[in-house]
């Protein structure tokens, strides 16, 4: 039986939040050059070797203070339906004004990716993004340099999604045990 | 320093302070709008919502936030004008 992970895209509107989710899942949801395009979640399965991912892609937000609609709507998915792995993409030409969502989710203490997404753009700027500094600094967060609209980073982000996921099993089953010796 | 409901549309200017209470400091600051943010005004002063530029992205502000912000100009290449 294929392994079951549930996954939710969060992230600043216009960041590529539903581009990530089509190369993932394979689907065609609309995509849209201005923010604010997707204003409820919509969710899309991924296999991958023995895993069967189901992602939810959620409307973009700015905090999880939320302030309209569709930010409640990101911010309660987060609290309430606990997903094993968030990933929050992060526009790369950007990255500064993304990062106070990255902390908040943080601080959620979510397991959490970042998908460093239109890397090529933030490339083609000048911007030379020091990809284990920022790691490092976020708490070795696993850190991964995506260019959605080519499906570049799309492999290596589902590999550290799983990686990320199977860590945290193995950290929850020990500490039940613990618990059972204690 | 100016108040960003004063800009005119088209010019670059640096974010110095915002006078305002707690709540609105908060809303700004998750916006990306912090003391030192650089951004284009796309539309500014006359009426109705100022249209802000962060490269791509861009931000709607409603008129009675922007007369709350405190701004400088701005130009590319690290000379700023005189405007204080």
């Amino acid at each position: 039986m294929p392994k079951q992970l549930t996954v939710a895209l969060a992230g600043n509107p216009n960041a590529g939040k539903s581009t990530i989710f089509n190369a993932l899942t394979g689907a065609r949801q609309h995509v849209g050059n201005w923010p604010g395009k997707t204003v409820e979640k919509k969710e899309g399965l991924c296999r991958y070797g023995d895993y069967e991912i189901n992602v939810v892609d959620l409307p973009g937000t700015y905090s999880l203070s939320a302030y309209s609609l569709e930010e409640v709507i990101a911010r309660d998915y987060l609290l309430e339906a606990k997903p094993d792995v968030v990933i929050d993409v992060i526009d790369a030409a950007n990255l500064e004004r993304n990062l106070y969502l990255a902390i908040q989710i943080l601080e959620l203490e979510s397991p959490l990716v970042i998908a460093l997404n239109m890397s090529d753009i933030a490339a083609a700027r000048g911007l030379r993004i020091n990809i284990a500094k920022l790691s490092e600094g976020l708490g070795r967060v696993p850190v991964v340099p995506t260019v959605a609209t080519k499906k570049q980073g799309i492999d290596e982000l589902i590999r550290q999604l799983i990686s990320v996921a199977e860590l945290r099993y193995s950290e929850e089953k020990s500490y039940r045990r613990g618990k059972k010796d204690g | 320093m100016m108040p960003l409901s004063m800009v005119a549309s088209g010019e670059t200017v640096r974010l110095i302070a915002v006078r305002g209470g707690r709540g609105i400091c908060f809303r700004l600051a998750e916006l990306g709008l912090v003391p030192g943010a650089t951004f284009q005004v796309i539309q500014g002063s006359g009426q109705g919502p100022l249209i802000l530029a962060f490269g791509e992205t861009r931000l709607a502000l409603g008129r009675g936030m922007a007369h709350k912000i405190y701004v400088e100009s701005f130009m590319r290449g690290g000379q700023e004008c005189q405007n204080n």
